[in-house]
């Protein structure tokens, strides 16, 4: 899939430049001359990451940073500057610039930063993706609790066991110390009418990477 | 009010002294190392730690290794990095590790102790509401 650039710089030059260098590469590429064209810009369309310069006549890059962030969340943003302060870079890096990078740079080195910086915008998306997945089975296991209250199965889980379950590849088998009414074959009986059972028995082993993944990157 | 827990980690004995004396008199518990990899020593046999304050530029590890180290078993434990030889490239290596701040030597010990303050309560307190919750006796 083609990777989509924004590139933001009040210099024509430094814009031109980098739009043909990145679209030589394959890259569909779009450019905006200020902080307010480049929140138009991720408003009409979506991109996998933006190059934001740090000084433009209409606001500074860490304010054009924070706006077009707030718009689309995922997206992976570097900041360029021919004026690096350690203040500044902090202060990128705090509003949550994926890089900030030094200009004059080669271009090469920008296109390395910018190939991780799109495998890191893919990777978020697909850990945002997996967290509503997650609130999805979240429900899906407060619904099978409810069918246990029903149909008078008592099994003691704690929230999320059955998740926790899934993703160790062994639903319902576990040994379960609070287990002292109805035996194991009904529990596993009422487990299995429930959709849960079915998906989570099918996407283990992905969802258990994923899961593990998600963790390691949230904060 | 709780006691915070700091773990001060400088290779010069001075600004460990100095910093030793300033937080024992604003009642934090506080622990010393003169290197990163006595402080993962420490920070293994105590996991009580609140924050973590520690120079770049060290003999063996540096700060910034010391603070990837520190990831892999204490994801969330707030790390304030100092350094008299800031640097651009250190400053985004730092914050890119989730460091809670990055502070210049010479600093003022004013707001040095503002940033920890801030950092482990921030830490207790999220914490204390993660602590789990015990459900049917398990």
């Amino acid at each position: 899939m083609e990777s989509k650039l924004l590139v933001v710089d009040d210099e024509v030059f430094v814009r031109e430049l980098l739009a043909e260098y990145f679209t030589k590469l394959n890259y569909q590429v779009r450019t905006a001359g200020s902080a307010a064209e480049a929140l138009q810009q991720v408003v009409t369309e979506s991109f996998h990451v933006a190059l934001i310069d740090l000084r433009m006549p209409d606001g500074g890059g860490i304010d054009a940073l924070r706006a077009v962030r707030g718009t689309a969340d995922d997206l992976s943003i570097i900041i360029m500057t021919g004026y690096p302060t350690v203040d500044s870079a902090i202060e990128a890096m705090r509003a949550g610039a994926y890089d900030y990078v030094v200009k004059p740079f080669r271009l090469k080195e920008l296109d390395n930063i910018v190939t991780k910086a799109v495998a890191a915008q893919r990777h978020r998306m697909e850990i945002n993706q997996l967290r509503e997945r997650v609130v999805e089975l979240e429900a899906r296991v407060a619904s099978f609790r409810k069918r246990e209250n029903r149909e008078g199965v008592e099994v003691g889980t704690r929230r999320f066991k059955i998740i926790e379950q899934a993703v160790e590849g062994e639903p319902f088998q576990i040994e379960r110390p609070a287990l002292t009414g109805p035996p194991r074959h009904r529990i596993r009986e009422v487990a299995r009418q429930d959709p849960l059972y079915e998906e989570a028995a099918a996407s283990r082993r992905e969802f258990r990477d994923k899961a593990v993944s998600l963790m390691e990157e949230s904060s | 009010m709780d006691t915070h827990k700091i773990l001060i980690v400088d290779d010069e004995l001075l600004i460990r002294d100095l910093l030793y004396d300033y937080f024992l008199s604003k009642d934090y518990s506080i622990m010393t190392a003169n290197s990163a990899e006595e402080a993962m020593e420490i920070v293994e046999q105590h996991d009580d730690f609140d924050v973590v304050l520690t120079d770049i530029k060290m003999g063996g590890t540096d700060g910034l290794q010391l603070v990837e180290d520190l990831r892999q078993s204490h994801r969330n434990l707030p790390v304030i990095v100092m350094t008299a030889f800031p640097s651009v490239e250190t400053a985004v290596e730092a914050l890119r590790k989730r460091v809670y701040d990055y502070i210049v030597k010479p600093f003022n010990i004013n707001r040095l102790y503002s940033v920890v303050e801030a950092a482990a309560k921030k830490y207790h307190r999220d914490r204390k509401a993660h602590e789990p919750e015990v459900v049917n006796g398990e």
